[in-house]
């Protein structure tokens, strides 16, 4: 899959209701087709999951394992394009405009897993450990991977340069990027209350029924395609904002040279 | 049961609802940018 890389179409007449149709259309037949894939997967996802049977030691939440390991993967993974979009940009040779792009709209993406990650599994904490947030080390990083993603987000609002801007964020970016590793591996290398790895645990020998892996599985699947999906358009949007962002500079530019002029001839 | 509605319900709605900003948002900066690359007539 390619990210989008072409502006808007520009079209010939400002204003037209013909013009405003073709500005206002969102995507291709691929990203048509993506957002499909993607929004059908989760529809079924969640059906499946609603539909898994109750066990012995949870009850009907187990079935909250259709939803919220499938949102921490995405959570890692929207950090991690974030981190490598922006070792890309760091490097003279890669640098690209698309990359830092990628970067901002991949780390907005990973905010709202990462937020999701959070609630999903107090929610999940809640009936089966009886609390709903405990400081051990799988919450806690998760907790801290958020507050990065969202610091990343703040820094690139900051207004200044795009390169100055895309320098400070790229850096910051592969701060929350160590974050990931840590907070997979927190639950083997702290005591926690948190399960082990879901997919690690996982023994060709295990008991688990099938329809959970199947349910899980299909999570990742779908989870993965919607953000992909997601940062189809919102690099679109990114990609806008820049060239309106570029537009208004050349605007004012252009308005204090013809002021100046206007006042030398004065 | 309440607890499995309130999380599937809440990740299904977030991303319905984040989804949707997004390309609301797309359709906006298009318009403005479209309009913007127009020179006037």
């Amino acid at each position: 899959m390619t990210l989008p890389d072409a502006p808007v179409p520009a079209v010939d007449v400002a204003g037209a209701p013909a013009a405003a149709t073709a500005a206002s259309r969102t995507g291709t037949v691929a990203s048509l087709g993506l957002g499909i894939a993607a929004w059908g997967l989760l529809a079924i996802t969640v059906g499946l999951g609603l539909g898994l049977p109750q066990t012995v030691e949870q009850g009907v939440y187990s079935r909250l394992i259709a939803v919220h390991p499938p949102v921490a993967w995405v959570a890692y993974v929207a950090v991690l394009v974030t981190a490598v979009a922006s070792v890309v940009w760091l490097v003279p040779r890669t640098r690209s405009v698309t990359a830092d792009l990628v970067a901002g709209a991949s780390a907005e993406i990973g905010a709202v897993f990462c937020a999701l990650m959070l609630a999903t599994g107090s929610i999940w904490g809640r009936p089966t450990w009886g609390v709903w947030w405990v400081w051990d080390a799988r919450l806690t990083t998760s907790a801290l991977l958020l507050a990065v993603v969202l610091g990343y987000l703040a820094v690139r609002r900051i207004p200044d340069p795009h390169e100055v801007r895309a320098r400070r964020s790229a850096w910051l970016a592969l701060a929350a990027a160590v974050l990931v590793p840590v907070n997979h591996f927190a639950v083997e290398w702290w005591r926690t209350l948190h399960q082990g790895r879901s997919l690690a645990q996982l023994t060709p020998g295990d008991d688990l029924d099938g329809r959970f892996i199947g349910a899980m599985l299909l999570g990742f699947v779908a989870m993965t395609l919607v953000y992909l999906w997601l940062l189809w358009h919102r690099v679109r949007v990114e990609r806008l904002a820049l060239e309106l962002e570029e537009s208004d500079l050349e605007t004012a530019l252009i308005a204090r040279r013809a002021e100046a002029t206007s006042g030398a001839a004065g | 049961m309440g607890y499995v509605l309130a999380g599937f319900g809440l990740t299904v709605g977030v991303l319905v609802g984040y989804g949707g900003w997004v390309l609301r948002r797309e359709q906006t900066l298009g318009r403005l940018a479209s309009r913007r690359r127009t020179p006037p007539r």
